[in-house]
């Protein structure tokens, strides 16, 4: 290797990745003894780096809890249901605030319609006790000429004289024969 | 020319509805004798007028102007009425076992009106049956026609008498009597305290015969109710000469035994008037 111009600084770069990785080859570590030995800020850079590996193999491992897996799962369907909630709620609360279609619009209308119509309807036949009394009045008297008992057999008493068969002509035709 | 065609042709007609008919007299009407000379000329009647004896003269030549006097339909209505009345009469006093041979010799024209009204016939109670057997007046309303004007005029004797509230209604108009009418049904659809304001509404004189009428309707079903307002209705559409003639039948109503008023009720349910055009319809002239 040939540690030239501004590719050299990306063979560095590259040996400071790869140093994580795997061990330097002999090859690789004589081209950063010779790149280190003419760019100090680097020298300054790699020995910060071997000083922080160090420290970071030395940390103590963290040993997981027995039931690490089984909360990540909980914590996992506690997030779902509160996302799901959130979209209830905002399903829940929209046809309020949407507009309703033309179907809906109709019958609301036909609805209030019919409601307008019956309350004019009551309004208008209401009457006055006087109007009423007029009424009570005259067909009390009216119905109190046959009585009331008279007018329960009114079809009766209106048929009581009406035409009926010739029975006189009958009995003479019959005499004649 | 033009006459003696038309008179051989109804003889022609007569003669042919004979031999359609069974031969047998038993079944042919006397009316239809009737119909013969009604359709003659005066002076032919006159010829078989005099060929009758007096007493049945008498009764033809009456009966004879009265039915020139009538509108066709009205006529014809009678004379089947009439007929109906001949083929039926004699089936009402047999037990229904023994009515097939009788009711062969009913002419088939009638058949069908006999067979409905002993249908309705055989329904009635004993009691009924018995009334109206020994009654004419129920006899013959068994087979009353549908005719317009079907009050004869009243007997000698008996003064058209109109009461002055009901006299009051001739002079209102259509929609006057219809709007009292209709105030007065609305009483009935109002709460207490309503009913209260309108009976104080009341002109005091006739407050308490009012109060009196109110309690007897109000004590009616509503379908007894809706039949007195149908009633009154009818009675404040009634002329003047009808409504003479509804209150002379119901002082004569007044008078009946109960016995009679209920077999008048049921006559009047089951044995509605003749529609207009039932039975066989008559020869062409």
């Amino acid at each position: 290797m040939n540690p030239t111009a501004d590719m050299n600084a990306v063979t560095f770069e590259e040996l400071l990745a790869l140093r994580h990785k795997r061990p330097l080859t002999r090859e690789e570590h004589l081209w950063l003894d010779q790149w280190l030995a003419a760019h100090p800020a680097d020298r300054e850079l790699w020995r910060t780096e071997v000083v922080l590996a160090r420290a970071l193999r030395e940390l103590p491992s963290p040993v997981p809890s027995s039931n690490f897996q089984a909360r990540v799962w909980q914590d996992i369907v506690t997030n779902e249901q509160h996302a799901q909630c959130a979209r209830q709620r905002w399903w829940s609360f929209r046809p309020i605030f949407r507009l309703p279609g033309l179907e809906t619009a109709f019958s609301i209308l036909a609805v209030l319609l019919l409601f307008g119509i019956g309350s004019y309807h009551r309004y208008a036949s209401r009457r006055e006790p006087t109007q009423v009394a007029r009424g009570v009045e005259q067909v009390t008297e009216l119905a109190g000429v046959p009585s009331v008992a008279l007018l329960k057999d009114f079809e009766a008493i209106r048929r009581l004289n009406s035409v009926s068969a010739d029975v006189e002509l009958l009995a003479a035709l019959e005499g004649d024969r | 020319m033009r006459r003696a065609l038309q008179l051989i042709a109804l003889l022609l007609t007569t003669l042919l509805v004979g031999a359609a008919e069974p031969a047998s007299t038993a079944g042919r009407s006397p009316v239809t004798a009737f119909r013969v000379l009604l359709a003659m000329r005066s002076d032919a009647r006159a010829t078989e007028l005099a060929a009758k004896p007096a007493r049945v003269r008498e009764v033809l030549s009456t009966r004879l102007r009265e039915y020139d006097a009538l509108a066709p339909a009205e006529r014809e209505a009678r004379l089947r009425a009439t007929e109906l009345h001949y083929h039926l009469r004699p089936l009402l006093t047999t037990i229904p076992l023994t009515r097939a041979a009788q009711l062969a010799v009913v002419p088939e024209s009638f058949r069908p009106l006999v067979e409905e009204r002993l249908a309705a016939w055989d329904k009635l109670p004993a009691q009924i049956q018995r009334e109206i057997l020994t009654n004419e007046r129920l006899l013959q309303a068994i087979t009353r026609p549908n005719v317009p004007n079907a009050f004869p005029p009243l007997p000698p004797g008996l003064e058209p008498r109109v009461p002055d509230n009901v006299a009051h209604w001739q002079t209102l108009d259509a929609q006057q009597r219809e709007q009292l009418l209709d105030s007065f049904t609305y009483y009935f659809r109002l709460d207490d305290n309503a009913k209260t304001r309108v009976v104080a509404a009341l002109p005091e004189p006739k407050r308490a015969a009012a109060e009196r009428t109110l309690d007897q309707f109000a004590q009616l079903t509503t379908g007894e109710r809706a039949a007195c307002m149908t009633a009154l209705r009818q009675l404040s559409q009634m002329t003047q000469a009808e409504q003479t003639r509804f209150y002379a039948n119901a002082e004569q109503w007044q008078k009946m035994s109960e016995t009679e008023r209920a077999a008048w009720r049921r006559v009047v349910i089951e044995f509605p008037p003749l529609p207009p055009g039932a039975g066989p319809q008559p020869p062409l002239p």
